[in-house]
């Protein structure tokens, strides 16, 4: 019963949503303005039904109701509670599900904060925003419901949920990226909204940018709790693997990053529409696109969820009308005015136009390089070509390079033209100091230097004295830094987590070290300074998996820590895992991998040190700080 | 150059658009072999039922089929019916590849089920399999009686497939002869 | 005597030294080919895998031709070579670095060439324009337009 209703509540939403989203062609008929008034209620309405069907399938998947089709694919009975939470949006279906209520959240809270405001404005954007709900819903209802039941027949036990994903990451990792996807749906409205309503102008940009902020920055933790749980899970140590559908995530943060730094430029200067506006719709194109590519079939990947064309035909259906509508909408009623002010090539806008572009293009370029097997086949008579990690390394570099160039000299430039430069000067000094220092310490630590690691302290150096350093020693009195600090927060402290992002690649790409070896009970291993010492095999049961555990001393000078690697074989499904165990610490982390038993108390292992890589996690949560501050000054000012 | 960048991302997106609808159709295929149309590598293994060394020209008489299989690879179970059944087929010789098996177990799986193969390549390393390309089982090739890998398929080796892949290339080879 | 104990005593020590080495699955003459080898086991796909390098696969191939490549380094092959040797066997496919060709060129050189291409249009369209004063002036008054509602809004708060 209860999953009828969630099941009617989705097709009310569905009802409701395709007239909130249609209304303003009623208002433009009949120039009645209640049919802008009545978008705002409907809208609320519909979310309010998301919301109640959303938990009418997780309690059925609280309950055990097998005899709907998705929860006896997803879950089981021995599956821990907060597992059976989370397994909800486990697969295709449910994560859709999800997708939507993310959307609808923030709808709604777009809703409440600008109530008071510009009628037609707010109204146009809630219209285009249950539009995307509306054709998200259908897709769902359609082709992908999660509320089906297999009947007559009712399952006694479910599949259960992969367990790759019974892991607490798994919990927070789907709904922080899904907000950031479905975010970047609000400066696409907003957008389309100006267009229309033909208010493209400094305060259409200042409304756009918290809500482009805040997408970015769900996003920017979204992606970082992809790598982190990668990088634990999976058990090689990797941490990013240009699969295509991390860059499905990849592409559109790039370009919300672009569209928040072009928003400053047509907010405080009203040039660089085109690029503002262009640049809210292909953020949300890329959204949809990483949809399409995940749910498609079209890609292989670790990641892929439902290999099915049809589904791949809808949303490439929806793709088509969006992205179509809104370009149509943008050549025929932009703003023909020129919005153009002077500037020279050192200049603010000079650097935001360069910034605009090499994001940009770094985006394209990877979109590129995912798709490049598909028309390679296509083009070569289907002969098969992977583009992975070794391309896109080298494709990055130099686009990190001139964009941590930028980063570091963007705050000293002044709109139109620059006067001063001796700013150049300090910061090179400064950039200097710091990248001396850093690389004997470097040197001291690890032994060695290369190339690669040369690279990544200068950027870091560079970018660090021009948002910091500088800023620093530029201040005469502590209340004058302390100022500083204060109002350049949000900027400060994510281009500083670029930086330590930076400088954590750098580190760890060099300096990693692995060995394959086959240790007997007792045995004890030196990798670099370290030894692993293996000390007993243990074996036990949880809920709903056995394991075999290895018990590996870490030393140095002294004890560092126990930890154990698993092996485990999950009740249900007969599934082998191996789960890494990983002590972190400040300056690197050790990590062990059970292998496999050769014989009698004899087990392979695969031991790792990672140096540095956790500053890269900390770089992206700095980088995703930044941006939420930035972005709740607005907020709060709206 | 106004109206250029005004109507460019739309020109540019609807190509865009033919080419994600044309990839749909995309049927993801397994790995083409890259040794069609190649000499088979050399090779110098024992056979599977005793100690002799066989190498290529062992099976150079007619063209021949070298089906890949092992005792832990199920699917194989389900294509060998059919592998019984081309034995009868007068224009080949089947040989088996016998992929990182037990030696003992695979001749006693074959004595169980039958034996379509005139012998088995024993391959424990996986060596000859890794020149020839293989990544599982079970794979099936199509040798000419020059040497020449003509045909290769990866998965289960059924009627349709047969059909399709292994007898079209049996007649050209014919039609080429004359 | 004392030359038999300094004999026994380096053998011991040799033999310590040895079994470092004795525990590695894949043990290499020297360090420099132990880095080539987990370098390489990254850079190459497992034919097998969904999406996976050898590296992070268990896969029975990517076992075997882990095997292979170590058995390649200690031969004294170079990483072309190598290379060479799997993509005969496995094609393009195994290889996550696209080779250089005519047909992959717009992969290696396109980002770089776009780059150039739109910076140069940009630039040049910004210093070639030239700026008339009736667009000057319809500007300064959408400025002022502008400014009036923007220092509203601020007021309003």
């Amino acid at each position: 019963m209860i999953v009828e209703i969630g099941h009617i509540l989705l097709i009310g939403a569905l009802v409701i949503s395709f007239i909130a989203g249609f209304s303003p062609l009623l208002r433009f008929l009949t120039k009645d303005n209640f049919y802008y008034m009545v978008i705002g209620p409907m809208n609320n309405l519909v979310c309010l039904f998301i919301f109640l069907s959303f938990i009418t399938l997780i309690y059925s998947f609280l309950v055990d109701d097998f005899s709907v089709a998705y929860i006896a694919n997803n879950s089981n009975t021995l599956l821990p509670t907060y597992y059976k939470f989370a397994a909800t949006w486990g697969a295709h279906e449910g994560s859709l599900l999800l997708w939507i209520f993310c959307l609808c959240l923030w709808s709604t809270t777009y809703f409440f904060l600008n109530r008071q405001k510009d009628e037609e404005f707010v109204a146009l954007t809630l219209s285009v925003l249950n539009q995307i709900i509306f054709a998200f819903i259908a897709f769902t209802l359609f082709t992908s419901n999660p509320f089906e039941r297999i009947l007559p027949i009712v399952p006694i036990e479910g599949a259960d949920l992969n367990p790759l994903l019974q892991d607490f990451a798994f919990t927070i990792h789907p709904p922080l990226l899904y907000l950031g996807y479905s975010g970047l749906a609000v400066p696409f409205a907003l957008s389309l909204s100006a267009l229309i309503s033909k208010k493209i102008d400094s305060v259409w940009a200042r409304e756009a940018r918290p809500w482009s902020l805040l997408s970015s920055g769900f996003l920017t933790l979204g992606i970082a709790l992809g790598s982190w749980w990668a990088y634990y899970e999976l058990g090689w140590g990797g941490w990013w693997f240009w699969d295509p559908v991390e860059n499905a995530a990849f592409v559109p943060w790039l370009i919300s990053v672009a569209m928040f730094h072009s928003l400053i430029v047509t907010e405080k200067r009203g040039i660089y529409k085109n690029w503002s506006i262009l640049l809210s719709i292909l953020a949300f194109a890329a959204s949809i696109l990483g949809t399409f590519l995940v749910r498609s079939g079209i890609l292989t990947s670790v990641h892929v969820f439902a290999l099915d064309p049809e589904r791949g035909v809808f949303i490439l259906a929806i793709f088509s009308y969006f992205i179509l509508g809104s370009l149509i909408v943008y050549s025929f009623l932009n703003n023909k005015l020129p919005g153009r002010s002077t500037y020279n090539l050192a200049s603010k806008e000079f650097g935001f136009l360069l910034n605009n572009v090499l994001l940009v293009i770094l985006a394209l370029s990877i979109m590129f390089g995912t798709l490049f097997p598909l028309i390679y086949e296509a083009l070569n008579d289907g002969d098969q070509i992977s583009v992975g990690a070794p391309y896109y390394e080298i494709l990055i570099l130099p686009f990190a390079l001139a964009l941590s160039i930028l980063q570091g000299v963007g705050l000293y430039l002044s709109w139109s033209s620059t006067k001063q430069f001796n700013f150049l000067n300090r910061v090179a000094i400064e950039s200097f100091s710091i990248f001396v220092i850093l690389s004997l310490l470097v040197f001291f630590i690890f032994g060695t230097l290369s190339w690669g690691t040369f690279l990544a302290i200068a950027m870091f150096s560079w970018i660090f004295s021009g948002n910091l350093v500088d800023a620093a020693y530029q201040s005469t009195q502590l209340q004058e830094l302390k100022s500083i600090l204060i109002k350049r927060f949000g900027m400060i402290s994510a281009h500083l987590g670029t930086a330590f992002l930076i400088l954590g690649v750098g580190i760890v790409t060099t300096f990693s070290l692995e060995r394959d070896v086959v240790l007997e009970k007792g045995e004890s291993y030196k990798l670099g300074n370290t030894h692993f010492i293996f000390k007993e095999m243990q074996e036990a049961k949880r809920l709903n998996y056995s394991f075999q555990s290895a018990n590996i001393e870490i030393r140095e000078e002294g004890l560092i820590d126990q930890i154990s690697p698993e092996k485990r074989n999950y009740l249900s499904s007969n599934q082998v895992m191996t789960e890494a165990a990983i002590k972190p610490t400040l300056l690197q982390d050790y990590y062990v991998t059970l292998g496999e038993q050769v014989g009698d108390g004899t087990w392979s292992f695969k031991l790792q040190i990672k140096p540095f890589i956790r500053w890269i996690w900390f770089g992206a949560i700095l980088i995703a700080l930044g941006t939420f501050v930035s972005s709740y000054r607005y907020v709060k000012r709206l | 150059m106004n109206r250029l960048t005004n109507y460019l991302p739309l020109a540019l997106f609807i190509l865009l658009i033919i080419g994600l609808f044309t990839f749909l159709d995309r049927e993801v295929s397994d790995l083409r072999s890259v040794l069609l149309n190649k000499d088979f590598p050399n090779f110098s293994l024992s056979r599977l039922d005793n100690e002799e060394i066989v190498t290529k020209n062992d099976f150079l008489e007619l063209p021949s089929l070298l089906n890949v299989w092992a005792t832990w690879c199920v699917a194989c179970l389900a294509e060998h019916p059919f592998l019984m059944e081309l034995k009868n087929e007068s224009r080949i010789k089947i040989y088996g590849l016998n992929y990182k098996d037990d030696r003992n177990k695979a001749i006693k799986l074959l004595d169980e089920i039958g034996n379509p193969y005139e012998f088995s390549v024993f391959d424990k390393e996986g060596k000859l399999a890794i020149d020839l390309g293989v990544y599982g089982a079970p794979e099936t090739f199509l040798i000419d009686n020059e040497g020449i890998i003509r045909v290769r398929h990866v998965g289960v080796l059924t009627q349709e497939v047969w059909e399709q892949k292994f007898n079209t290339a049996l007649n050209q080879l014919k039609e080429d002869e004359n | 005597m004392k030359i038999k104990l300094f004999i026994c005593i380096l053998f011991i020590f040799s033999l310590s030294l040895q079994s470092e080495s004795a525990k590695e699955v894949y043990g290499f003459a020297s360090d420099v080919n132990q880095e080539r080898f987990y370098t390489l086991v990254d850079t190459y796909r497992c034919p097998k895998c969904q999406s996976s390098n050898l590296a992070g696969s268990n896969a029975p191939i990517a076992k075997d031709l882990k095997r292979e490549i170590h058995r390649l380094i200690e031969e004294g092959k170079t990483d072309d070579q190598i290379e060479v040797f799997l993509s005969s066997r496995y094609g393009d496919f195994i290889l996550y670095k696209p080779a250089l060709r005519k047909n992959t060129l717009i992969l290696w050189i396109g980002p770089f060439a776009f780059f150039l291409l739109i910076i140069f249009f940009v630039v040049g369209w910004n210093l070639t324009s030239k700026r008339q004063p009736k667009d000057l002036e319809a500007e300064n008054i959408v400025k002022a337009i502008e400014r009036t509602r923007l220092k509203k809004l601020v007021e309003e708060e």
